[in-house]
């Protein structure tokens, strides 16, 4: 293990990612301490003017928007959608994908088909166009937008797992598990689950950039997190209308955060890939669905 | 070949079965009346209750499938809640835009992918190397309407070279962003996919053979090692046309244009359900034609794989 640590710190691409993605997410949770100003503060000149649109200076360091609140703050703020987001439809979907998957892969039959089946409908569906809907006619709330993006990822994590649990499951210490009398879902806890984690983090961590930027895209649309809170694909649709004014910066720092944090977890994703499952070196995981 | 497609086109039943099941589901168990949607707010309860009757909606849901159901197989998809128009012949007239801006978008993403990945993978750690590494990775990274955003500044403000957004008179200067919008992330996917199938290649012993045999290095790379770097490039192209066929919702919201994309949003927006319905099983369909062609396009690059028969080389 501390030879794979070592290998993880040499792979320069994928510190580079863990830096990018420590830094952002260490900006969301001290957010009050290193912003000057709230997110949704309007702020007003001396004078009783508001701040519009000023260009980054050395106050504002992304510029203002145009109800005269600070970007640097609305950016920083907006992580914390993005990355919370990420981590919680991960989990969702990581907790359905592992539960069916595994089912799938140790019993077989008619679970198995039952489930291969449903996975292949939700890979048929239009994802965006499922999530749209979901979001849209769900009552408006942050824990249903998780749970969407949840269950749409799930598919591709059910079927690695699936993979994963059949080329698992006759090894001898699952025979011996069995022979012990241990009961399907002990051994799937206990003995499969542990052996089979490496690609589903790797999996994991690829697709967190597919689902921030599939939150981006929603509230792109506006169909994400409801202003006035701070998200990255919301200020980006609101400083479209004033791009051709010239005012570039409300639109560029939100664009130019989400491809920091998708670029962190790809590195990042990629390195731990070559650290915990160096067999598997295709790039599929940083298609995602997103 | 003929056989093997027969299997895959009947195994593609039941999925597109549960595709219809699980949209007829969420389409009718959301919550809101489409018939109080239709009547307008100041209607009266009997006209809503004659809407819901002339719409069906008052029939048991158990009914209302195997109504939808029995139309999918006659092509009867229903009519539009909000303009009363065949579903199929509403789909239809968005549907060739989308095919266009899907298709150029693939084609783009597969020249330029391949090109680079090609590139960078014959002259390993070079600067040309580096400098496509570093591209796939901020393609890959940036969301597409970013990037819309970027090339809109770039083409339109800057260089003035070509119209912002919309159809105009549906020539195909009006789907040059878009597609550069829409194209740009499959290229830089494909790019590193290329690269790394490349590098494996190149490092076979057919391929040393060939060198030691004094082909021309275009002969090697681009008619020995490419042609078995393609097998994963085909699959992605593939899905990436499927999911551009219904997921490019957001270029084509961000460029005005009115394909199958925007046609979805709006009808999800004023829960035209027969609209999303059909549009779902549409995109399904398109899923399901797609990977089964891509899967048939296997043998080209790889003579071992044969459908139908026996494998040769095994």
């Amino acid at each position: 293990m501390e030879n794979a640590w070592s290998r993880f710190l040499k792979n320069k691409p994928a510190m580079a990612g863990l830096f990018l993605v420590t830094v952002i997410a260490l900006a969301a949770v001290f957010a009050p301490y290193i912003t000057r100003y709230q997110p949704t503060e309007q702020l007003i000149w001396t004078e009783g003017s508001k701040v519009q649109l000023v260009p980054p200076c050395s106050r504002f360091w992304f510029g203002t928007d145009i109800y005269g609140r600070d970007m640097f703050s609305r950016v920083v703020y907006g992580a914390r959608a993005s990355l919370l987001i990420g981590t919680a439809s991960t989990a969702i979907s990581l907790l359905i994908g592992i539960t069916l998957g595994a089912l799938a892969g140790y019993y077989g039959g008619v679970v198995d088909d039952i489930i291969s089946w449903l996975a292949n409908v939700f890979f048929a569906f239009p994802f965006i166009l499922f999530v749209l809907a979901l979001v849209a006619y769900l009552p408006p709330g942050l824990p249903l937008m998780y749970a969407a993006i949840g269950i749409v990822n799930w598919a591709g994590v059910a079927r690695l797992v699936r993979g994963q649990v059949l080329s698992v499951r006759e090894k001898e210490y699952v025979e011996a598990a069995e022979a012990l009398g241990g009961s399907g879902a002990r051994i799937i806890i206990r003995h499969i689950l542990p052996n089979i984690m490496a690609p589903v983090l790797v999996q994991a961590t690829l697709g967190m950039g597919g689902i921030i930027m599939l939150e981006s895209s929603l509230s792109f649309l506006g169909f994400g997190i409801q202003p006035p809170t701070p998200s990255w694909g919301y200020e980006i649709a609101q400083g479209r209308q004033y791009l051709l004014t010239g005012a570039w910066w409300w639109s560029a720092f939100p664009g130019m955060a989400i491809m920091a944090l998708v670029m962190g977890f790809n590195l990042l994703g990629d390195g731990l890939r070559d650290l915990l499952d160096p067999r598997n070196d295709d790039a599929y995981g940083w298609w995602g669905r997103g | 070949m003929a056989i093997y497609t027969i299997k895959r086109l009947l195994a593609a039943v039941p999925v597109v079965i549960g595709v219809i099941a699980v949209v007829f589901i969420l389409t009718s168990i959301v919550p809101g009346d489409p018939a109080r949607l239709i009547a307008g707010k100041t209607a009266d309860p009997e006209t809503i209750q004659r809407i819901r009757e002339e719409l069906g909606l008052n029939r048991p849901l158990w009914e209302q499938f195997t109504d939808f159901f029995k139309g999918v197989l006659t092509f009867d998809l229903g009519r539009s809640y909000r303009n009363n128009r065949p579903v199929t012949q509403v789909i239809m007239e968005r549907l060739p835009l989308t095919a266009k801006l899907a298709v150029s978008s693939t084609a783009l993403a597969v020249v330029t992918g391949v090109s680079l990945g090609v590139v960078s993978a014959v002259k390993k750690d070079s600067m040309l190397d580096h400098g496509g590494r570093v591209l796939a990775l901020l393609g890959i990274s940036a969301p597409s309407f970013w990037i819309g955003l970027m090339v809109v500044l770039l083409f339109c403000v800057k260089l003035r070279w070509i119209p912002g957004t919309g159809t105009g008179d549906g020539g195909w200067l009006y789907l040059v962003l878009p597609v550069i919008t829409l194209g740009m992330r499959p290229a830089a996917f494909i790019t590193r996919l290329t690269r790394s199938g490349m590098l494996e290649v190149l490092e076979q012993d057919y391929i040393q053979t060939a060198w030691a045999k004094g082909l021309p290095g275009r002969a090697v790379v681009l008619g020995h090692a490419l042609k078995n770097a393609m097998i994963p490039v085909a699959t992605v192209a593939g899905t990436c046309m499927a999911e551009m066929m219904g997921g490019a919702i957001v270029v084509e919201q961000f460029f005005s244009l009115p394909g199958v994309g925007r046609l979805g949003l709006e009808a999800i927006l004023a829960r035209d359900f027969p609209v999303i319905r059909g549009q779902v099983l549409l995109l399904a369909l398109v899923f399901v034609a797609v990977n089964l062609l891509v899967d048939l396009t296997y043998p080209l690059f790889d003579p071992r794989i044969k459908y139908g028969g026996k494998r040769r080389h095994e």
